[in-house]
């Protein structure tokens, strides 16, 4: 007979694991809501999935996918019924519930991005409670660190969100991590080498759309660049837009789309005004539902991504242009430098000169743009199959399981 | 406390020395029969008062001041003595939460050990029961 084995032991009779499920669902709106919808299905195939979810519509997400789900707080009670809890973190308020869990209940983090300052400030409620912020900020950097959380509460001094990324607590706490980045991984093994930390790449699953060129006005030697996603200040759109009123004095039919929802103190009309791009910039605002959205990807023939700085992100929207087959020019920085250079141009953050030096010679080239993006998305079905990324993700809970095991024996 | 103390020191030494003034002004006053003598006097003994007093303690607001920036110079260091503290103790929950974490996930691992033990055993039970049924009786 055979013998009763644990996940994770490496025995020829493996039980499926079961895993306790965080992550912000549907009607949230965010990169991690998207994320978990399309990891859910192939995770459930692989695992015993129980959802956590106090949302109605994450509840009809379980029904739909065949996983069980239970309300939010029925966890504390349960746990002993799960093998580990698999918590996603991110920085949208959505976390706010899954963070404070994950701190006190500790399992697997998902960490999306390596930097959540941003996160914690915002949930911190700073004009009105200071308290767990300067505490945090106590955390990382001792005394000095609380004064400096004073001083950006009493708006002394500006938020350090980049450069500190605060995510200490989280990660001593954590039983184990999981990132979509070799950088973000190599900069939390430095962090804290204890730890164990996997690489799982990001899955994005191939995906092509139907251009909307003519709709546009727009025939087929037009070049169109484009910056997609949640359009905010770090996306260096004042960079990007100055590059392209350059390049339109060598290409005057040439376009620019900016899809997606604008967000923060972003001047958008100042800026095409001032740049005199009023009639070569089309603007979609918030796009909903992911066909538009990819149809939007598939009009352009570049996109440009650009974020500065980088708080450890994996670019949801970076692997969305090259799962539909189309280039992407990135600063050369953070996950962004893990790209190949042939789906990619990288840039030198800020160096405008290179950036148009750059996107000139793509709008020269429309064959190399081509070529890129037929090379884009075989590399994201190398890459980052869900399958694939899915089978990682087992890999790396069991290898955790494993250690954790291996410590008490 | 030292502070407190030294205050405390320097007060009573200003009212002793009105006090002894006060008396040698009443004197003075006595054989005199003057009022304008009297003040005088006042103002005097008051002086010299004065001047015997340390320099800290010359002027009341001086003092005031100077034991005041004592008193915080003590209050922040003993703030920043328990920040260090609070962010120590904070590391340590932060190891003991993960530790305790570890121990949970362990035990859920036991558990599904025993699960496996349990049902292996009633299979076991099952498989006997039956050989023994089909052995018929003795």
């Amino acid at each position: 007979m055979l013998e009763p084995a644990l996940p994770g032991t490496g025995s020829h009779l493996k039980e499926r694991l079961r895993l306790a499920y965080f992550s912000p669902l549907p009607p949230d709106h965010s990169g991690i809501v998207d994320y978990s919808l399309e990891l859910l299905p192939e995770l459930a195939r692989l695992a015993d999935l129980t959802i956590f979810t106090n949302a109605k519509q994450g509840v009809q997400v379980g029904q739909e996918l065949g996983v069980a789900f239970q309300p939010f707080a029925e966890f504390s009670s349960g746990q002993t019924d799960f093998d580990l809890p698999l918590y996603h973190i991110g920085n949208s308020p959505h976390h706010e519930n899954i963070y404070h869990l994950a701190l006190r209940q500790p399992g697997l983090v998902v960490l999306h991005e390596n930097g959540i300052h941003q996160f914690l400030a915002r949930i911190g409620k700073l004009d009105s409670d200071c308290g767990p912020y300067v505490r945090d900020l106590g955390y990382v950097l001792g005394p000095a660190g609380m004064d400096l959380a004073w001083d950006v509460c009493f708006g002394q001094e500006p938020c350090p969100c980049f450069s500190i990324p605060l995510n200490n607590r989280l990660v001593d706490r954590s039983l184990g991590l999981i990132v979509h980045s070799q950088s973000a991984a190599a900069s939390l093994r430095e962090q804290r080498a204890d730890r164990p930390i996997a690489f799982v790449p990001q899955l994005m699953p191939v995906r092509s759309g139907q251009s909307r060129r003519s709709a546009l006005g727009a025939n087929d030697n037009t070049i169109i660049f484009a910056t997609i996603g949640q359009i905010a200040k770090n996306r260096q759109l004042n960079s990007s837009l100055q590059a392209f009123a350059t390049l339109r004095r060598q290409f005057p039919d040439s376009l620019y789309l900016i899809v997606g929802q604008e967000v923060g103190d972003l001047d958008l009309d100042k800026l095409i005004a001032d740049l005199e791009l009023g009639d070569s910039v089309y603007r979609t605002g918030y796009v909903d539902g992911l066909a538009d959205f990819i149809d939007w990807i598939a009009t352009a023939d570049v996109i440009v991504n650009l974020r500065y700085p980088t708080i450890g992100e994996t670019s949801a929207a970076a692997l969305r242009a090259l799962a539909a087959s189309r280039p992407v020019i990135v600063y050369d920085h953070g996950w962004y430098s893990e790209l190949p250079d042939t789906v990619s141009c990288k840039v030198t953050p800020r160096d405008e000169e290179q950036l148009l030096t750059t996107m000139f010679a793509l709008a020269s080239d429309r064959e190399r743009c081509r070529s890129m993006g037929h090379q884009a998305s075989r590399f994201i079905q190398a890459e980052h199959d869900p399958a694939v990324c899915a089978a990682s993700y087992i890999t790396a809970i069991e290898s955790l399981l494993a250690e954790i095991a291996s410590k008490y024996r | 406390m030292a502070t407190a103390v030294l205050v405390s020191q320097g007060v009573r030494l200003l009212i002793m020395t009105r006090e002894e003034s006060k008396t040698e002004k009443t004197d003075k006053s006595k054989l005199k029969g003057d009022v304008t003598a009297e003040e005088e006097a006042i103002q005097a003994a008051e002086k010299d008062a004065h001047s015997a007093l340390s320099p800290t303690m010359r002027i009341g607001g001086q003092a005031f001041h100077s034991v005041k920036k004592i008193y915080y110079k003590l209050l922040a260091g003993r703030l920043s003595q328990l920040q260090e503290q609070v962010i120590n103790q904070d590391h340590e929950l932060s190891e003991l939460t993960h530790d305790v974490g570890q121990l949970a996930a362990q035990v859920r691992q036991m558990n599904r050990l025993l699960e496996g033990f349990e049902q292996r055993l009633t299979r076991l039970e099952e498989q006997r029961q039956n050989e023994h049924l089909e052995e018929g009786p003795d």
